[in-house]
């Protein structure tokens, strides 16, 4: 005895399958959707007399196994979508007014998600750094305690004691220190043939700290010449100082290898006998991850030039500080204890935690912003589609309503109008979507020069994946908005309209 | 057909009947408890002064307005019972309209206008031999891919009557049909018409003023402050009536 599989039984009841789609059944919802009358592919016979559904066929199967009346409805398919089509085309300049403004908030929509994922990576990188889960960043206390952004240029130290007792926390497994030298100290460029001098605060830290640094520069070892990591932030401000003063702005690959001299003064400043001592020093590499407002040098450097300068006249002592520590704990589980024993010393803690909270804070203000600007456009958008749209229908009333009368049922009319609207959507998203890729690159080029703050912002080029949300998203719009006035359309007084 | 207190005049099944139609427009009262039937292969002219409510009637009979009372009965089934899918369906397949000011689609040629009611009906494979048929049948050969705005009155009217029998319907309505053409032009229209009654049973509905034709009605009723009345035709043309 033959068994019969479970498949076999669907298609007999229910017609045939492909790839698990039934298709005598997206056949009919197709043809309930356009208007074929039940078994009634062909309805005239050749001299033009009417025949009823039971003439034709009486069951879809049987319009489905004939190839040639399946033929006949494509073709009928074809020709609707033909006219659907020619019908967009027809009014593609009026639509294109009304739905101009579709371009401008989808091109904004690009923008802001450009922006919004370049900023969240330059807040999270630059700003505040990047930490592993089981890192925690110590910082003094400060006065401004809870800012939204918070940049280790501060003059508030961590006395060295409260860093012997973190130290000594149970669970600590490392620290990494970052050191700020207390004396002065200018940097000296030759630019241009114009000698550039300014104060400049030097920090220090372990050449091991920065993991993923300069081979060259982990390796450092105390000789003739000072290797410097410039932070982001700070070429961002040397770049706003060189605009201001007329220099041109120098980028990570002209600065590679620059020579400098750190011009060190063992006195502060203002005392009658100060001591300066001229270090040379050479730019070594830049990081994004340093949430410093002044150079790097290797903490090495610092200590041993305080060490050999503790005896000059009026010398600041020790000569350097504690300006933040990076503390490594054994185990993650740990990690809300040992920041509460810390917080206890009366330092402040951030972990990634913290960071991401500040992100999420920063962030917040800038997605409201944003959103209110959008939600404006989007508003003014749909009140402009509405508004054509309408104007659109009572231009084109006397052809509805002819349509009305000839047959076409509301549903219909008001079909064909939304997909024309969508269409029109889909296009002038696309439109809207490369303007907003064009408008990316211009200010990618371009805002570094207007804002030199923000020269370390790299907004995002790559943003094919929202094209489909773009067309999507338009599309949607637009349906929506003509949605109205296509119910307008589909109510019109028909023998008044075709009276006229 | 019969109007209202008439007996029947021919031994045909009613294809279609208007029974107690009463329509007011605000205060104003347009038709009232008007009722008459029409037989395949007649043709029906309905007359009355500017405003008296045939455009109103031809609006009901289609199935386009709803009445304030009364029914509109096609095959036996009240047409202002069906949903609006249902009536567009039937106003596509088994009414042809025809108006005074031709109401052909501008951007489209007398082609695209005689076909465009057939593919919003299903495509037949047959379709192009039948507008075929139809443009020869209505000399339109040379005007075929023509747009309205560059053919006389006469044309432009063979166009739209050929866009009403594109879906081979039971009957056609027909508002004003010759109002807008010069005397040969309406005379062809006219004979078009009996053509169809005679040669493809189609009821014809004219609301017209025009004498001649309704001279060539075979029903002939006026509607006269609201009340539709019907008008005997001369014993010369029932007998005409009764030999065909």
């Amino acid at each position: 005895m033959k068994i019969r599989s479970g498949m076999e039984d669907f298609k007999r009841n229910n017609g045939p399958v492909l790839c698990g789609l039934n298709l005598r059944r997206i056949f009919y919802r197709i043809r309930m959707l356009t208007n074929v009358p039940e078994g009634a592919i062909i309805r005239s016979d050749r001299h033009g007399n009417y025949l009823d559904s039971a003439d034709c066929g009486s069951s879809l199967s049987a319009a489905w196994n004939d190839k040639k009346k399946m033929k006949a409805f494509l073709l009928y398919v074809g020709r609707n979508l033909y006219f659907s089509m020619r019908e967009i085309v027809r009014n593609i300049l009026r639509s294109l007014l009304s739905s101009f403004g579709i371009i401008f908030l989808i091109a904004f929509l690009v923008l802001y998600l450009s922006l919004r994922q370049s900023i969240k990576e330059y807040i999270g990188g630059t700003l505040f750094g990047t930490l592993d889960i089981n890192e925690i960043v110590v910082s003094p206390p400060a006065s401004g305690a809870g800012e939204l952004i918070s940049i280790g240029g501060r003059t508030e130290k961590i006395a060295p004691d409260r860093v012997r007792r973190v130290r000594a926390i149970p669970g600590v497994a490392m620290i990494n220190s970052i050191i700020r030298m207390e004396y002065p100290a200018k940097v000296k460029l030759e630019m241009f043939g114009r000698s550039v001098r300014e104060y400049m605060p030097v920090y220090g830290i372990s050449p091991s700290f920065l993991r993923k640094s300069e081979k060259r520069w982990r390796s450092f070892v105390p000789g003739a010449e000072v290797p410097v990591i410039v932070p982001k932030f700070v070429l961002d401000v040397f770049n706003n100082l060189a605009a201001a003063r007329g220099l041109p702005q120098l980028g990570e690959k002209a600065l590679w290898g620059f020579p400098m001299e750190l011009v060190i003064e063992t006195a502060a400043r203002g005392a009658p006998e100060r001591r300066k001592y001229d270090q040379p020093a050479r730019v070594f590499g830049f990081s994004a991850e340093l949430p410093l407002t002044g150079l790097v040098v290797p903490s090495d450097f610092i200590t041993r030039f305080a060490a050999a300068h503790a005896g000059d006249p009026g010398a600041i002592r020790p000569g350097f500080s504690y300006a933040q520590l990076v503390v490594t704990v054994k185990d993650v589980k740990d990690l809300p204890e040992i920041s509460k024993r810390i917080k206890a010393l009366g330092l402040r803690v951030e972990s990634q935690q913290d960071i991401a909270s500040k992100t999420n804070k920063a962030l917040a203000v800038i997605d409201g912003s944003s959103l209110v600007i959008m939600g404006i456009f989007l508003f003014l958008t749909v009140i402009a589609i509405f508004n054509s749209y309408l104007t659109i229908v009572y231009n084109r009333s006397y052809t509805f309503s002819l349509q009305r009368v000839i047959g076409v049922s509301k549903a219909r009319i008001i079909l064909t109008f939304v997909f024309e609207a969508a269409v029109i959507g889909a296009l002038f998203g696309l439109v809207g979507y490369y303007m907003g890729v064009m408008a990316i690159g211009y200010l990618k080029h371009n805002m570094p020069h207007w804002v030199p703050v923000l020269k370390g912002l790299a907004l995002k080029s790559d943003t094919g994946g929202l094209l489909p949300l773009a067309v999507g998203l338009s599309a949607l719009l637009s349906s929506v908005s003509a949605f109205i006035p296509a119910v307008f359309a589909s109510n019109m007084n028909l023998f008044r309209a075709v009276q006229k | 057909m019969r109007g209202k207190g008439g007996g029947k005049t021919g031994d045909a099944p009613d294809l279609l009947s208007v029974e107690g139609v009463s329509v007011s427009f605000g205060k104003r009262k347009i038709l009232d408890e008007v009722s008459f039937t029409v037989e395949p292969s007649s043709i029906v002219a309905i007359t009355g002064r500017s405003g008296a409510g045939k455009t109103t009637l031809l609006g009901m009979i289609s199935g386009l307005m709803k009445p304030d009372s009364g029914k509109v009965v096609y095959k036996g089934q009240n047409i202002l019972r069906w949903g609006d899918f249902r009536r567009s369906r039937f106003r596509n397949r088994e009414i042809g309209f025809v108006f005074q000011f031709f109401n052909l689609l501008p951007d489209m040629t007398s082609y695209q206008n005689i076909i465009y009611p057939a593919i919003i009906s299903p495509a037949s494979r047959s379709l192009k031999e039948k507008v075929d048929y139809l443009v020869g049948y209505l000399g339109l050969e040379k005007i075929v891919h023509q747009y309205p705005a560059t053919l006389s009155g006469g044309e432009r009217q063979r166009v739209a009557v050929a866009r009403a029998i594109i879906n081979s319907p039971r009957i056609i309505l027909a508002d004003e049909p010759t109002g807008n053409l010069d005397e040969r032009s309406a005379g062809d229209i006219i004979t078009l018409f009996r053509t169809l009654r005679d040669e493809n049973g189609m009821a014809i509905i004219i609301a017209t003023h025009d004498s001649r034709t309704v001279a060539g009605a075979d029903v002939h009723l006026n509607i006269d402050n609201a009340r539709l009345q019907r008008i005997e035709p001369p014993e010369r043309r029932k007998k005409a009536r009764r030999a065909r």
